[in-house]
């Protein structure tokens, strides 16, 4: 299932699509997607969130607004891996920046390699997180030394 | 078997013109060293050799020697040296091919020895790494909702949403520490049963209920047919535990389809059905899954699930002493309980 991330409280409007402040979050874990998404909407980031990688390339082909994805490697159905080759393989997704976060230390070379632009291993914090997102998009109340 | 074939070679033409060492079983092993490759015939072993007994005898005017290898009181296989028509074998010779075959039967347990440790520290190896690659998810919520809630300005509804999922993720690492737990208990043999009356459709819909959050974030919608309680003499705990991972792993794979969950009892069996309509499991995947810390899954093959990997461990074995089995998108679970029989009231 594709979900938008709301939440009662400081969710700021939606951004006009020219400042790509969206975020997709792809991982099998909800606890994962659903902390991410926390995160991120604390620093005004929106998060578009899918569990497995078919998800994740609709959600990316259906969106114009994407500035990120953070892609998980082992998924059901399709792995990260596969996302990425099936990103750079279409030329309106090839561009669009992915931090793999992964549990996996053993596939950092190997994504880094098939064109993947940034690698968390988990256990990822706050700062690391938002010092790759920040990379290519707009985020509020977030520094490169911490808050 | 390198060595047993340079022993082969040393021995001939000492103890006869050709050597043949050879392992029962399937596939045929064998080594051999003859003088002249030619004449050279595989031997015919003597029912007293394979029953462990080393013999002489004469093949076409050819004495032969024939001793067994043994191991751990098995006869694993035979040594064979044929002699020359000028030179019958001896005693001597006889008690001299004994030693080697003891000999040769301390090299090949060795070689068993070493390959079964070696697999051992492989299979540990690959068990921590599983584990060190399950608890990062876990860490990453953990460390991530932590770091949130020392922020000074999260909205009241957003604190209470992080509490929940650092409160879900604390219950998940214990039921993981618990998972390791039980593996070794099942690796050592030291599993321990504690059977009494249980109704397996009420533990199902115990489980369905402690399964409701997660049930309602998968999207799927659990059916429980059974048409009476059906009653046996099984372990409560172990029966839970396999019914909580079976449906657990429906919900995760179940892509938010229906999930059917039918029990029944005939004939003195009581069976467990889970049907989901997600992702199926491959064929060639259908034994493997029952491993510990095989999974399904297309694009994460075999060794990852967010609650499988420690769970397909329990599902095979106390399910082995009751009897599972899967078939593609269905999962049944057959349990005979000694008397009382299987029943219902």
């Amino acid at each position: 299932m594709v979900a938008r991330a709301s939440w009662s409280g400081s969710r700021s409007r939606v951004p006009m699509s020219n400042e790509r402040r969206t975020v997709l979050v792809v991982d099998d874990d909800p606890d994962i997607l659903e902390i991410i998404a926390i995160v991120l909407d604390l620093y005004d980031v929106t998060a578009v969130t899918a569990s497995d990688g078919i998800e994740a390339l609709a959600a990316m082909r259906g969106s114009g607004e994407l500035g990120r994805v953070l892609l998980d490697l082992m998924m059901p159905r399709m792995s990260g891996v596969d996302v990425l080759a099936a990103m750079k393989r279409d030329p309106a997704l090839a561009t669009l920046p992915v931090i793999v976060i992964s549990g996996n230390y053993h596939t950092e070379q190997a994504v880094l390699a098939m064109g993947a632009d940034e690698y968390l291993l988990k256990p990822v914090d706050v700062d690391a997180l938002m010092r790759v997102v920040s990379r290519f998009v707009r985020v509020v109340g977030w520094s490169q030394q911490g808050e | 078997m390198p060595k047993a074939a340079v022993d082969a070679r040393i021995t001939v033409p000492f103890l006869g013109e050709d050597c043949t060492i050879e392992l029962f079983g399937e596939p045929r092993v064998a080594v051999s060293h003859a003088i002249d490759p030619a004449l050279a015939r595989s031997p015919d072993w003597p029912a007293e050799v394979r029953a462990g007994r080393p013999g002489m005898y004469d093949r076409d005017g050819v004495s032969q020697l024939a001793v067994p290898i043994v191991i751990n009181d098995q006869v694993v296989g035979a040594v064979a040296f044929a002699g020359s028509r000028s030179r019958p074998h001896t005693r001597a010779d006889l008690d001299l091919a004994e030693r080697l075959a003891h000999h040769i039967a301390l090299s090949i347990e060795n070689a068993w020895l070493y390959d079964r440790a070696r697999r051992a520290l492989q299979a540990r190896e690959e068990f921590l790494s599983i584990a060190a690659h399950e608890l990062r998810g876990p860490l990453s919520v953990l460390n991530l909702a932590v770091q949130t809630l020392k922020r000074r300005n999260v909205p009241e509804p957003t604190r209470d949403r992080v509490v929940a999922l650092v409160e879900r993720e604390s219950s998940r690492l214990t039921r993981f520490a618990d998972d390791i737990t039980e593996i070794t208990r099942i690796r050592t043999g030291s599993l321990h049963f504690d059977d009494g009356e249980v109704d397996l459709v009420q533990v199902v819909r115990d489980v369905a209920t402690r399964l409701a959050p997660d049930i309602e974030r998968s999207g799927s919608m659990v059916s429980i047919e059974a048409a009476h309680a059906v009653i046996g003499h099984w372990d409560p705990l172990r029966i839970d535990q396999v019914v909580s991972s079976l449906l657990a792993n429906a919900l995760k794979f179940g892509l938010g389809r229906p999930i059917e969950v039918a029990v029944a009892a005939a004939d003195g069996w009581a069976t467990l059905v889970v049907t989901d309509h997600g992702l199926g499991v491959r064929v060639s995947q259908r034994e493997a899954i029952f491993r510990p810390f095989e999974t399904r899954g297309a694009g994460a093959p075999l060794r990852r699930s967010r609650s499988g990997p420690v769970h397909r461990a329990h599902d095979r074995h106390p399910v082995r002493r009751h009897g599972a089995r899967g078939a593609g998108d269905r999962w049944w679970l057959a349990l005979r309980g000694p008397a009382p029989a299987v029943g219902c009231p």
